[in-house]
């Protein structure tokens, strides 16, 4: 049997993850923490969205544990329960998504009973009854009928909430009776200060409505231990109990309700509920099943009840006939501590981890959660309507993970009408599938696409595999064309694509995307916290090499302009560029521009890209300038070979020693280059950039760079930085090299010409080394170079985007300019005569050439959206 | 005022972690007079008992090691060593404030018969009125057991006697009764008990004995060796019985030097202690066992069953009044955490009463 999961999400959490509970139309996520929390994620972004404290101390308590969750269908309402012996009701609003995901929660009420009833440890709510039913850890079950009207009611009396609100707790050590026999007044917390206290809180925080259970709604000894779990019977079942209940005594109606309880006492019971004339709701015990061990969790899939037992037990049973069917046995034997189903697969959690049974066959998943404590199933329903069974699980180390489980499993479709009739808002309708990315990045980051200075490795290999797939990829999308465009001396070939759009009316415009699929080295290994070449998603994040850097980005815009085609409102043509080795300077890109004009376009309209980052992690960006680059090696050789110092030291004129004599030439004292003609065209930024840098660094949390000045300097300023330094032999400190060579890197800025500045180097230093007489040899390589850009913020394509960008991140993108460079950016205008719009997609903290590099997924899903819209208005 | 503990691990404790250690700890619960609620008798000064099954198998069989003083428990040398160095998955403690019989060692609880430890907290009722009857009722050879001269071993020989009554030989060395015989046998003895101090009402005992209108708290806890089965009891409708509390979780902690607290990971039951009064500063983690009712640890399951008779409360809401008990010091104080939560609603477990 093939392992049916895969993981989709994972998240961290300080504490153990006890109840999960999914809002599958609201794309929400409920866990409930052993520290009193419950935690909201949305899963369209995967994003932790909201945490709800219980109870009112701020510092960190496990005295609220949430032990479980369970919603109204509507999934207008989440009731949570636990250690704290209370049950909470919470209005779920719908799901905004203004600038972020977020969804309004307010704690309705607050559900007790006066009787000691220990931890809650099961709930489960029928809609259909408005009834809350727990059950306790001192084996009693407690119901509460009608509880939205039992809330009108109280908010309809004049009685205040607050004064019904028990703020004096009683407290056994003060006010117990002490030796004398009299009760002393609690010292320092007299009338007046639990006053204070109680207004202080009240301040902070609305009181929700109390509502106490009623004691004939309390079963005591419901079971003879505690109730781990129930779970509530479809109205499939109804018809199979109305007959056997033909002559029950308490026959319940056409519209009752049944629940099934499981306990420590080893005994399964069937409740019904029913409502009387005048709507208050009775609750009958039914029938009970024997299942011998403890009954630690259940589920039930028509027509069969099953029970995760102590001992790795898992037992079967047929509620029509009342017979064990069956009886599954986990490797390992311990309790069986949550129990799901899913059409008739069987998952089983255990401190061994997951066991799946089906058919006869069992296979245990380790899912690396230390010990599960939770689990559920929900169907979760994607942007065509399928829905996607998925599980739950959280564990003991704070892990919350998401499973897809493979669609040989599921093997069922939502009707897509009904889909449309439940969902929410329609400005919440993701336009592209963030789902469809994500998988189309997991293979896209499989691939170890590492260019090469040399090609023909193993890496090599791989890079035209990923260019296949891409070409196959674009095909798939519905491309009009997709072909691999050939790159002199054997590099990565550059992926061409072409998608038509069918405006009729207005005049075709024709954009340009280009990306690459080539990445950096990972490194070392052992840095990364997970496999560089496996997209792993944790946390609202997706991680892998190449993730930011230019895969994410790239997959954002292929699945943009895919959707729009398939979806038929794609008016622009859309060329896609996409090249294999941008990391080591686009060799050949140029030329396969020029040789291919006619096939890519004759005239482009606007060229795109998203090759850069923001400059923090919370200010979306627009870029518009980048500085260009000249990386050259500077050379020194003596025709003498490597030598000793004590033999030749003070004979030989050293190629170290000119090397850097030369090169201190380059820049004086104060920082200024000597290179003639360096600054003759450099112009001042003006007033209105000068504020654009202002405001950049007064609302970005930079970590570098933090002043308008430096800014000013980074940005706009040429600067030459000595990157290497390296030395002929065997690096002893007493030999003198025979070549001695230095890394130059100069950063360009507009004005500057990158061929002028090359030439004015070349020249400067010969010519200083003229000066030394040196009987060595000076060599300059230039190893490549960009020129720089500078676009114009203000026109059409900039103000587009700025407007989609505001929409999506519910904040104006700052403009800025960059310190680096992109080589083919100039390229692509010169040679498509057209102007580039750079849109930064990932945060700063991408770590793009670094270890652990990192995107958040919020970030992909929100390029494409902005994309989707921008597309056809350029 | 006695209090007694039972810890039942999957794992093994160390003594200490539940004797001497614990701010509130049973033996600190002896002298401590801070939460001091008998105002007659204000220390659980008649000696002490711990009995505790041992891990090594070779050990393990004809009942637990059993250690008794008759010097207060705070200030005894011996129990400080050995509870520093003995560890045991099974852990019967009792301290004792006598309320009849005369201090000696015979008379410290717990009691012990081959596989079987037993002891009580609370007192039966004109004990003195039922002593014959109980006396014939039971076998000589349970008769000839007792060694002492408390109310609370006669129960324990009336226990033994009823168990073979239902067909089990509690001379067996290696115990492994079942949950619901060892329940049974509980809940008869009580039965007894109960019948017969109801009849002696009204009868004269000429001894001037506590007046038999007067409920017994009958608080038993017995165990094999693996199965533990404790009982909150009262022959009265009205009155509240001796406190009994239970925590379980996954871990017993010491949170700061002296406080303790039940870590509660999950639902598993790896700890389980049963005691007059809790142990720790979190009321939460600890639970009442309703009056008149059975706690059964099965494993590492806590099971509970009422005991229906004329003296249970059908109203799930009824509040038995708490002040004999006070009276007697059989109610045990719930020690506060520092943070108390304020905005929830009222707990019986707190004493709250509903002042809506």
């Amino acid at each position: 049997m093939p392992t049916p999961l895969e993981l989709v999400h994972r998240w961290s959490h300080t504490y153990s993850i006890l109840a999960t509970c999914a809002f599958p139309h609201k794309k929400l996520l409920f866990a409930g923490t052993q520290d009193s929390k419950i935690l909201v994620f949305d899963i369209t972004t995967y994003n932790l969205i909201k945490v709800l404290h219980l109870g009112q101390s701020t510092e960190i308590n496990t005295r609220s544990s949430v032990l479980c969750l369970d919603r109204s269908k509507d999934e207008k309402f989440l009731f949570s329960a636990g250690a704290d012996s209370l049950v909470r009701i919470w209005a779920i609003g719908d799901v905004t998504k203004d600038s972020d995901v977020a969804v309004e929660v307010d704690e309705l009420a607050t559900v007790y009973s006066v009787t000691d009833i220990g931890d809650i440890f099961s709930l489960t709510y029928i809609d259909s009854l408005q009834t809350l039913v727990f059950g306790c850890q001192n084996a009693s079950l407690l119901y509460l009928d009608n509880v939205f009207r039992r809330l009108d009611e109280i908010r309809k009396s004049q009685e205040c909430n607050i004064s019904r609100l028990p703020h004096k707790r009683y407290d056994k050590f003060f006010d117990s009776n002490g030796p004398t026999g009299s009760a002393s007044p609690p010292p320092g917390s007299d009338e007046s200060s639990l006053a204070m206290v109680s207004m202080d809180e009240e301040m902070s925080s609305t009181p929700s409505a109390i509502l106490e259970i009623p004691a004939e709604n309390i079963v005591n000894y419901a079971h003879n231990g505690f109730i781990y779990s129930i779970c509530e019977l479809d109205t499939q079942f109804r018809d199979i109990f109305q007959q056997e209940c033909a002559d029950c005594k308490e026959r319940p109606s056409q519209t009752c309700q049944y629940i099934i309880s499981g306990g420590g006492d080893g005994v399964c019971k069937i409740w019904a509920f029913d409502a009387t004339a005048k709507g208050d709701v009775g609750m009958y015990f039914c029938k009970e099943m024997e299942c011998e061990d403890s009954v630690l969790s259940m589920d039930i899939e028509f027509p069969f009840l099953y029970c995760g037992l102590s001992d790795g037990i898992v037992k079967i049973m047929d509620l029509g006939t009342n017979q064990r069917v069956s009886t599954l046995s986990t490797k390992q034997k311990s309790d069986i501590i949550c129990l799901s189903v899913y059409n008739d697969y069987v998952f089983a959690v255990n401190e061994e981890g997951i066991t799946l049974f089906h058919k006869g066959q069992s296979e245990v998943i380790n899912t690396n959660q230390g010990r599960m404590l939770s689990s559920g199933i929900f169907e979760r329903i994607g942007l065509n309507g399928k829905v996607y069974p998925n599980l739950l699980t959280g564990g003991n180390d704070g892990s919350l993970t998401l499973w897809n489980i493979a669609c040989s499993a599921c093997g069922k479709d939502y009707n897509l009408a009904e889909i449309k009739a439940a969902s929410v808002e329609p400005d919440l309708v993701q336009h592209v599938d963030t789902e469809q990315m994500l998988n189309t990045l997991k293979e896209l980051i499989s691939y170890e696409t590492v260019s090469h200075v040399t090609s023909g490795s193993d890496y090599g290999l791989a890079s035209r595999r990923c260019a296949t797939y891409l070409q196959k990829l674009f095909s798939k999308l519905g491309a009009s064309q997709a072909r691999l465009l050939p790159v002199s001396d054997s590099h990565n070939p550059v992926v061409f694509a072409k998608f038509t759009g069918n405006s009729q009316n207005k005049k075709k415009h024709n954009i340009l995307w280009y990306g690459h699929y080539d990445v950096i080295p990972p490194g070392d290994r052992e840095r990364w916290n997970t496999d560089p070449f496996k997209m792993i998603c944790e946390n609202g994040y997706m991680k892998g090499r190449g993730i930011s850097d230019n895969k994410g980005p790239l997959v954002g815009a292929i699945h943009t302009i895919g959707t729009l085609h398939q979806q038929n409102k794609l008016e622009n043509d859309v060329v896609f560029l996409v090249e294999g080795s941008e990391e080591i300077g686009s060799p050949g890109f140029g030329d396969v521009c020029t040789r291919y004009k006619d096939i890519i376009g004759e005239k482009i309209d606007w060229i795109l890209l998203s090759n850069s980052t923001w400059v923090d992690s919370v200010h979306p960006c627009l870029t518009y300038g980048l500085r260009g680059v000249i990386n050259a090696r500077v050379r020194v050789s003596s025709d003498v070979p490597d030598s000793h110092s004590g033999v030749s030291g003070g004979i030989l004129q050293e190629p170290t020693l000119d090397l850097i004599k030369i090169i201190s030439e380059l820049q004086d004292t104060s920082g200024t280059i000597n290179i003639p003609n360096f600054y003759s065209n450099l112009k001042d930024i003006d007033h209105e950039e000068y504020e654009r840098f202002k405001q950049v660094s007064k609302v970005a949390d930079l970590k570098r760079n933090s002043s308008t000045e430096e800014l000013i300097k980074n940005w706009t300023k040429p600067s030459l930085s000595i990157t290497t330094l390296s030395t002929s032999g065997p690096g002893n400190i007493t030999v003198i090299p025979k070549v001695a060579t230095i890394g130059l890197s100069i950063r360009l800025v507009p004005g500057q010409s990158v061929d002028e500045v090359k030439e004015n180097l070349i020249a400067f230093l010969q010519d200083r080394f003229k000066t030394l007489s040196s009987k060595n040899h000076l060599d300059i390589e230039i190893l490549n170079v960009a020129e720089p850009w500078l676009s114009d913020p203000k026109n059409i394509g900039y103000e587009i985007l700025k407007e989609e960008l505001t929409k999506a991140w519910d904040t104006e993108p700052l403009f800025v300019r960059e310190g680096g460079s992109v080589p083919c950016i100039r390229t692509l205008e010169r040679t498509f005569d057209a102007p580039a719009i750079q849109i930064p997609c990932g945060q700063s903290t991408d770590n793009g050439h670094l270890y652990n590099e990192n995107m958040r997924i919020k970030n992909l899903s929100n390029m494409a959206e902005i994309l989707y819209n921008a597309a056809n208005r350029l | 005022m006695c209090r007694f503990l039972i810890f039942k691990g999957k794992e093994p404790i160390r003594l200490s972690h539940l004797l001497t250690r614990p701010a509130h700890s049973i033996i600190n619960q002896s002298f401590d007079s801070r939460l001091r609620l008998d105002t007659r008798r204000p220390m659980n000064g008649d000696g002490f008992g711990v009995a505790y099954y041992p891990t090594d198998a070779e050990l393990d069989s004809d009942g637990p090691c059993l250690f008794k003083a008759i010097t207060p428990a705070w200030n005894n040398q011996n129990l400080e060593t050995l509870a520093e160095k003995t560890k045991s998955p099974l852990v019967f403690a009792h301290v004792r404030a006598s309320t009849y019989g005369v201090l000696s060692e015979t008379n410290c609880h717990p009691f012990t018969y081959h596989s079987l430890c037993f002891m009580h907290n609370g007192g039966i009722a004109g004990f003195a009125r039922i002593k014959r009857r109980l006396l014939a009722h039971i076998g000589d050879t349970y008769l000839n057991f007792v060694q002492g001269s408390t109310d609370s071993e006669f129960a324990f020989a009336l226990f033994l006697d009823t168990l073979e009554k239902l067909g089990e030989d509690p001379a067996r060395a290696s115990g492994g009764f079942s949950h619901a015989t060892l329940r049974r046998a509980l809940v008869q003895t009580i039965g007894y008990i109960r019948d017969w101090t109801g009849s002696a009402v009204g009868e004269n005992s000429g001894s001037g004995e506590t007046s038999p209108a007067e409920p017994s708290l009958l608080n038993f806890a017995v165990t094999d060796g693996s199965t533990v089965v404790v009982s909150r009891y009262i022959t009265s409708k009205h009155d509240e019985a001796a406190s009994l509390h239970f925590s379980c979780g996954s871990r017993f902690v010491e949170a700061s030097p002296g406080e303790y607290r039940m870590e509660r990971l999950d639902r598993n039951q790896d700890v389980i202690m049963v005691a007059s009064e809790p142990l720790t500063f979190e009321r939460g983690d600890w639970t009442a066992v309703p009056t008149n009712s059975v706690l059964t640890i099965k494993r590492q399951t806590i099971l509970l069953h009422p005991i229906v008779d004329e003296y249970y409360q059908q109203d799930p809401l009824y509040l038995r009044s708490p002040t004999l008990v006070e009276n007697k010091g059989f109610m045990g104080s719930v020690p506060v955490a520092k943070s108390v939560e304020r905005n929830v609603p009222p707990l019986q477990r707190d004493g709250r009463l509903r002042q809506l």
